[in-house]
C-alpha cells in the first residue's frame, strides 16, 4: 500500500476511533456536567487525534521507506484535490442541515456547536474515504 | 467515469528497455510508481510535462509513445 493511501487510512481510523470514545464520554454523563468539562473533553479529543495520528504517520513513514520520503507527484495532488471537493460538499450539505434542524427544534447553542464539529469530523471522514477510493480506483 | 482516450506503449518501451522495472521509470520522472502503474493502464493522463519526460527517457518523439484515439 502506498504511503499516501495509508496515511488516509490513518487520518480515518483515528478520527472514527476518537469520534467514539467522545461519544461514549458524552453518553456516560458529560452531558449533564458543566460546558467548561465537555470543553475540556473537546480540547483532549482534539490533542488525542493530533498526538495518535503524528505519532501512527511517523510509524507508517518509517515502515514505507522510500515512498514516504518521495515529494506528492501531479496525480496525488489531483487526487487531494478532488477529495478535499467532495469534503468540502459534504461539510456545506451537513452544516446547512444542522441550521435548518436548530431553526425547527429549539436548540440550545451546546447542541448547536457539537454538531457543527460533528460535521467538521464527518467531512474529515469523507475526505480521508474519497482519497482511500481514488487511490484504488485510479492504481 | 469515461475511459481515458490516450493509449499508451509505456509497458512494450519498458520491456524492450532492459526490463525497466516501474520503480526505475518513476524515479526518471519524478512520480510515484502507482502514477507510471496508473498511466500504463490508461487509468491517469498525465500533463504534458510528464508525458514529455517519459518520451524523453525512452528517446522517442511524443506520438510514438502516447497515440490519441479518437471515438
Amino acid at each position: 500500500m502506498p504511503f499516501r493511501e495509508k496515511k488516509a487510512w490513518i487520518t480515518l481510523v483515528t478520527l472514527a476511533l476518537v469520534l467514539i470514545l467522545f461519544l461514549v464520554l458524552m453518553q456516560f454523563g458529560a452531558m449533564n456536567s458543566q460546558r467548561f468539562a465537555i470543553a475540556h473533553r473537546i480540547l483532549i479529543a482534539v490533542i488525542t487525534f493530533v498526538v495518535v495520528e503524528a505519532g501512527l504517520i511517523l510509524l507508517a513513514r518509517q515502515q514505507s521507506g522510500e515512498d514516504a520520503r518521495f515529494p506528492k507527484d501531479e496525480r496525488e495532488v489531483l487526487i487531494d484535490l478532488k477529495a478535499s471537493r467532495v469534503a468540502y460538499i459534504m461539510f456545506i450539505v451537513l452544516t446547512l442541515l444542522v441550521t435548518l434542524v436548530v431553526l425547527h427544534v429549539e436548540g440550545d447553542t451546546l447542541g448547536l456547536g457539537l454538531h457543527y464539529l460533528l460535521a467538521m469530523v464527518i467531512a474529515e471522514m469523507t475526505r480521508a474515504i474519497t482519497q482511500i477510493v481514488l487511490f484504488r480506483r485510479d492504481a | 467515469m469515461p475511459p481515458v482516450p490516450i493509449s499508451n506503449r509505456i509497458r512494450e518501451l519498458r520491456a524492450a528497455n532492459g526490463d525497466m522495472s516501474q520503480l526505475a521509470l518513476a524515479k526518471e520522472i519524478g512520480v510515484t510508481r502507482q502514477t507510471v502503474n496508473a498511466i500504463e493502464l490508461g487509468k491517469y493522463s498525465p500533463s504534458l510535462e510528464v508525458a514529455f519526460r517519459i518520451a524523453a527517457v525512452f528517446e522517442l518523439p511524443l506520438e510514438d509513445v502516447f497515440q490519441y484515439q479518437k471515438d
